[in-house]
């Protein structure tokens, strides 16, 4: 197995970091947690996925164990009250399974004052509201975050620093958080056909929290910087052709990846009051780059606990900003410069189209703790999918989507933590 | 009425079993007293610190301990697997190391009377001289 320098760099970091406290006398923390899950989906068209990372998952029937199935493992190190070193390993059907992408955290915490909080390392991604415990399925009420807005999420983690404050509102309690730094991963594009497209990127984060009483609002907001260019290839063909079709030097603009940003803005509530509960999230994406769609993404959850069984209904729904692409070449060109140029807009469309997410969700389900630690999961989704809006699912065949798609997904998990 | 004595004489034997707890620090710790709220945000992981500032260490039951649940439920209203939940949203976010545990009351008292920055809870019962009572649960504070 070859060792990432990234791997190398972080443990060395750490090791700095530990050594002036050899001498100290350092607590150790050991914990896990685990989720073994069985997906099904009734649709022999399209695969479902947990998010953008997956390039397998279920669909005909097939009981696909791949979507949710993961044992994570924590080692906490305390040497003072003012340091401590984190490292999370987690172990799941990943795309680019290597030991440098299993590592999701490690990183050295230096909290001065009770309220403030310095880390560097590897960190969580703290985008959206479940984030940074988003693989750790006892904490959720479902069996994994809602597909429809966290199908999205494509930075689970990223090697910089993030720093936070804590601030007492009366009654209240306000954290804020701000974090840089960079992270880089392979998307696949087409089921279990090994094919990617590799992003680097930089990103800055603000986030805020308000917990009071019952309540919890939450808003946070990143830009991710693209470090990669993804599309020269397609770029330069569409730079051949411009000689004879002026407009494409706008396309090609367009098309540029390097140094182009996007950004989400999402808000968050969460009301329980240990009886009824009700979960809301909302993220704005906004882009500079063709790869990277406009659009929105929400779920909204309402569910009732009776005893150790926890009931609930979810509604998700996403939807992209931006009418379809499509690139229209005007006619009388002449041949075959003509039918080449259309057939180069048919594909670059179906390409930039495909990164689209258009579909809405209904579901309900159940959470039964059944013992210490552990919790049993059922739920059943229903999905609408647009033919103009699939990135969340790949097609069992690899062809576009020709018409809209209504799979149901049944979802089982046994989650625990030790 | 035979079937009601019985049920009186059933409240009467429980009532022991839901007794008061006491939460204790190390009797050198300058912190007099605490509020609810303060130990609500010691216990769950909101504050690393006593209020003055001097740092925090939250000692804790085995989970499965009816005196955990019992805390627990009296501080928040929350039930074991929600604590534990909520817990394991701070400790694998690595926000927070989770609390120690104990087997029992006696090796938690045991910890207190040696850890100066130990704050835990026990339930009601006669204490050694090197740890004190910041506050008291009564069994009908809910």
């Amino acid at each position: 197995m070859v060792v990432d320098p990234r791997v190398i760099s972080l443990l060395v970091l750490l090791s700095s970091l530990a050594s002036p406290f050899a001498g100290a006398e350092v607590e150790h923390r050991f914990s896990g947690f685990a989720t073994l899950g069985i997906t099904l989906n009734d649709n022999p068209d399209v695969v479902f996925r947990n998010d953008v990372t997956q390039d397998d998952g279920a669909y005909e029937h097939n009981g696909s164990w791949e979507n949710d199935s993961r044992v994570g493992a924590q080692w906490q190190g305390r040497w003072s009250p003012q340091w401590e070193t984190t490292v999370q390993l987690v172990a799941k059907d990943r795309f680019d399974n290597t030991l440098a992408n299993s590592i999701e955290w490690a990183f050295v915490r230096y909290r001065p004052v009770d309220g403030l909080d310095l880390r560097l390392g590897r960190l969580g991604a703290d985008a959206f509201m479940l984030s940074d415990y988003r693989q750790v399925g006892y904490t959720l009420p479902w069996v994994r975050p809602p597909q429809d807005l966290y199908g999205i999420t494509s930075l689970y983690n990223f090697d910089g620093f993030d720093l936070t404050r804590r601030i007492a509102l009366g009654d209240a309690m306000l954290n804020l958080k701000t974090f840089y730094g960079n992270s880089s991963e392979k998307y696949p594009t087409g089921f279990n056909n090994g094919q990617f497209t590799s992003f680097d990127f930089d990103l800055f984060g603000l986030s805020s929290d308000l917990e009071w009483s019952e309540w919890k609002l939450r808003y946070s907001y990143v830009r991710v910087e693209v470090n990669s260019d993804l599309t020269k290839p397609l770029r330069n063909v569409w730079a051949q052709v411009a000689p004879a079709w002026p407009a494409a030097n706008n396309l090609i603009g367009n098309l540029e990846t390097r140094g182009k940003q996007f950004r989400y803005h999402q808000v968050g509530l969460n009301y329980d009051n240990n009886d009824w509960w009700f979960q809301s999230e909302y993220v704005r994406i906004n882009s500079d780059l063709m790869l990277v769609a406009n659009g929105e993404n929400a779920y909204t959850s309402l569910g009732k606990r009776f005893g150790s069984l926890n009931l609930f209904t979810l509604v998700g729904y996403a939807t992209p900003n931006d009418p379809e692409l499509d690139i229209s070449i005007p006619a009388g060109l002449p041949e075959p410069i003509g039918s080449q140029l259309n057939y180069l807009a048919q594909v670059t469309a179906t390409r930039l189209n495909g990164v689209r997410i258009k579909q809405h969700s209904y579901g309900v389900g159940a959470r039964w703790d059944f013992t210490s630690k552990m919790a049993l999961k059922f739920q059943v989704e229903k999905f609408y999918i647009d033919k103009s809006g699939t990135n969340l699912w790949f097609s069992t065949d690899g062809t576009p989507l020709g018409d809209d798609k209504k799979p149901t997904v049944i979802s089982l998990a046994w989650d625990m933590l030790f | 009425m035979r079937k009601f004595m019985v049920f009186i004489i059933a409240l009467i034997i429980s009532g022991p079993l839901q007794a008061d707890i006491l939460v204790i620090v190390n009797a050198q710790n300058p912190v007099a007293a605490l509020e609810k709220k303060q130990v609500v945000d010691l216990f769950m992981g909101r504050v690393s610190a006593f209020p003055g500032g001097a740092p925090a260490q939250t000692l804790d039951l085995k989970t499965g301990t009816p005196l955990r649940a019992d805390f627990y439920k009296r501080l928040t209203g929350k039930s074991e697997a929600q604590v534990d939940a909520y817990w394991a949203t701070l400790v694998f976010a690595g926000r927070m190391s989770p609390p120690k545990q104990f087997t029992d009351d006696l090796a938690l008292i045991g910890e207190v009377v040696k850890n100066k920055m130990a704050i835990a809870y026990v339930s009601r019962q006669t204490l050694p001289g090197g740890v004190k009572v910041v506050i008291e649960l009564p069994k009908s504070a809910q």
